[in-house]
């Protein structure tokens, strides 16, 4: 039994490769029937087999019967599938067994193949995939204990370390520092300054985070209506831009004007009217709607386009740095997982049963002769024989099975179930499948 | 002596807590976060355990001398933080707030620890009122100046638009404000008990409720200072960074009063902590 891995990822293929890939879901479904049972001569089938596929990636987890794994042919059966020539997918395949296989999956998992380093979906996306398989009835003992691993691993990834921690896009910069000054965003009032795309995607964030009361001021009075119609905020003209400020927590600025539209004068009674409460200004049009020192002012925080940009290569540097406490916890749960695997070999499987048998075995002898008082050498001997043969019968038919199924090549499906009704150590069935 | 040994394993406890929310901060390893707590919560259960068991043995609060002040002030600082912790994940608070204890307990762990029978003038039902009350004022107004503290390191933060980095650590700006507030707030009305209940105290002790010992001009212009911020924070809507400093100053006059008039000036009326 041997885990094999065929893909291709951002770093290895250009778009126009990956979207070739791009299967729907009974397309894999599809695919999953044909790695596992393939109509062609020459391709091994897959025992187990399942596929995560996201726009970044396109990639084959699979378990093969003999240790030397079939990757050639896999790459070929993909190219087939897809009616493409192999040469147009192969070159930008990548290829994995074993211990690498493990690694593979839980690194993607935690976030650390990801084009945005830590970003969280991709943990779901291997939850889909696995969920996939399973519903496919491609996801055995293996791959089951396997991704069920992975989604662990990436879930303790970012509950112990920072590194889907900070905001790595402009807007979610934006909620993250309006969280950081007037904690949540309820009842928050959002002033949009301008009406173009930038001011609606930004209000569109803000309220899904949970902001209160949208208001949109802009030259065209039914532009801004428009857009205040989609968030039930209110419009108002250009000219009533002082009292709105008033009324405003949160500033989003994105008109185009070729000179700054708010003043220091027009903050400066904008704050005493709201009783020094925090203004928090982002400015993303270019050139600035705010001036400058309007940032220099009490309780007000100015952010413009520059400044956003600044705090996301912060936070993509600390993630960076947050990797090597990442890559610990991957290693940790491979070896765990390679323990488990490595436990389900039948040679093992049966000296571990063997010794449990034996060891109870020995314990019973010892109390019976106890309990029997004196006996002569040959009735003790009859009672050690019995004991010895009965558990010695009992244990052979499993044995020679186990044997036999090892050769075929399942025996650690076997193994596993073994494992869980004697309550051998190693059973993954028995946690709780994190 | 089992209140000292009590009041060593908790000290080493506070050590613990104070780097694991310092770890769980700075260093960003949040699963020390929850040990901090544990840890901050075993010190003050062993440590109130040896302060229960000194008022027990001496038969009188333990709030008499240096030791008993400093180790009873560094205790009742860590469970009020608790209470606090109680309303934030934030480790940020923690890691502000420990050290100070720390501080407190390092300075009682070389004072004497003995227990002496009390001068005659301190024999009174008074001494758990008054001596308590202001204890508790003190505490509130440090967890105030701690709040303070974190709300300038935030303000700075975003002011140099800076990546968050610890300060998601911390509380949100108007969270922190509104904290420091109600926390000064509460001090102000303990530090005004204290004063009516030292009063009191006085007028049965001595015949005269007021007498302009150093101290209690200390803990009067305390008072004055944190009225100041009550009174800005209504009348002239001072918010930010100038009510925070008033927080900072408040805390200013909270050391001098506790500490620095009784070492500075020993003789006083109230210099019988260190004797």
């Amino acid at each position: 039994m041997q885990l094999v891995f065929v893909g291709l990822t951002h770093h290895t293929a250009p778009v126009a490769v990956r979207e070739r890939l791009a299967l729907t879901p009974s397309e894999l479904v599809d695919l999953l029937g044909m790695l596992t049972h393939p109509c062609e001569q020459g391709v091994a089938p897959l025992m187990e087999a399942a596929i995560v596929s996201t726009c970044n990636r396109f990639e084959v987890y699979g378990v093969a019967r003999e240790e030397k794994a079939a990757g050639d042919g896999l790459g070929q059966l993909l190219a087939r599938f897809r009616a493409a020539a192999p040469q147009e997918l192969t070159p930008y395949l990548q290829y994995l067994e074993g211990e690498a296989v493990v690694r593979h999956l839980f690194q993607v998992a935690a976030g650390l193949d990801s084009m945005i380093l830590g970003e969280p979906q991709v943990l779901g996306q291997v939850g889909q995939a696995f969920q996939l398989a399973q519903s496919s009835g491609t996801a055995g003992v293996v791959l089951s204990a396997l991704f069920r691993r992975a989604v662990h691993c990436g879930k303790r990834a970012r509950t112990e370390t920072a590194i889907s921690e900070h905001a790595v896009s402009i807007s979610h910069v934006a909620v993250e520092l309006t969280r950081q000054i007037f904690g949540s965003l309820g009842e928050r009032c959002v002033l949009l300054i301008g009406a173009g795309e930038m001011a609606e995607l930004a209000a569109r964030n803000l309220s899904d985070n949970g902001a209160g009361r949208i208001l949109v001021v802009n030259r065209s009075l039914e532009r801004a209506q428009a857009l205040a119609a989609q968030f039930k905020g209110l419009a108002y003209g250009w000219e009533s831009l002082p009292q709105a400020l008033g009324k405003a927590d949160i500033v989003i600025c994105s008109a185009g004007a070729p000179h700054a539209v708010i003043h220091p004068d027009a903050v400066r009674a904008a704050m005493a009217r709201r009783r020094e409460q925090p203004l928090f200004l982002i400015d993303i049009a270019v050139p600035r709607n705010v001036e400058p020192a309007v940032g220099q002012m009490a309780n007000v925080y100015l952010y413009d386009i520059d400044d956003l940009q600044n705090v996301v290569q912060e936070n993509l540097a600390q993630r960076q740095r947050e990797v090597p406490k990442v890559e610990a916890i991957v290693e940790e749960c491979r070896a765990e997982f390679t323990a488990w695997l490595s436990s389900l070999d039948v040679a093992s499987t049966i000296r571990d049963l063997r010794t449990v048998a034996e060891q109870l075995r020995d314990d019973e002898v010892e109390r019976a002769l106890r309990r029997l008082g004196p006996l002569n050498a040959h009735q003790e001997r009859v009672v050690r024989m019995l004991a010895h043969n009965i558990v010695s019968k009992l244990l052979h038919s499993p044995t020679v099975r186990l044997k036999q199924l090892a050769e075929e090549g399942n025996g650690y499906e076997s193994a596993d179930v073994l494992r869980d009704l004697f309550g051998l150590s190693g059973s993954l069935r028995r946690e709780g499948h994190g | 002596m089992a209140d000292v040994a009590a009041f060593s394993v908790a000290g080493a406890l506070y050590l613990g807590a104070t780097f694991s929310y310092h770890i769980a901060w700075i260093g960003r390893a949040r699963r020390f976060r929850p040990l901090a707590t544990r840890l901050l919560v075993a010190a003050v259960l062993v440590h109130g355990l040896g302060v229960g068991v000194r008022w027990f043995e001496s038969g009188y609060p333990p709030l008499s001398n240096a030791f008993e002040s400093f180790s009873f002030y560094g205790w009742a600082l860590m469970v009020g933080y608790l209470l606090l912790e109680r309303q934030t994940r934030h480790p940020g608070l923690g890691a502000l707030v420990t050290p100070i204890a720390l501080i407190a307990i390092a300075v009682a762990s070389v004072l004497p620890k003995g227990i002496q029978p009390l001068v005659p003038v301190l024999r009174s039902h008074w001494l758990g009122i008054h001596v308590g009350i202001s204890f508790l004022a003190y505490v509130t107004f440090t967890l105030a100046f701690v709040s303070a503290v974190a709300f300038l390191r935030q303000d700075a933060t975003l002011k140099r638009h800076r990546s968050l980095g610890w300060g998601s650590g911390l509380p949100s700006l108007v969270a922190l404000e509104t904290q420091g507030f109600r926390l000064a707030m509460a001090g102000l009305f303990l530090l005004t008990g204290s004063l009516i209940s030292g009063s009191i105290w006085a007028q049965h002790a001595w015949g005269v409720p007021w007498v302009w010992q150093p101290q209690q001009i200390a803990a009067l212009a305390t008072w004055g200072v944190y009225a100041l911020y009550f009174a800005t924070w209504h009348g002239l809507g001072w918010r930010g960074r100038r009510a925070a400093w008033l927080l900072v100053a408040g805390f200013v006059a909270v050391l001098i009063t506790f500490v620095g008039v009784d070492l500075v000036l020993p003789g006083g009326l109230h210099a019988f902590i260190f004797r």
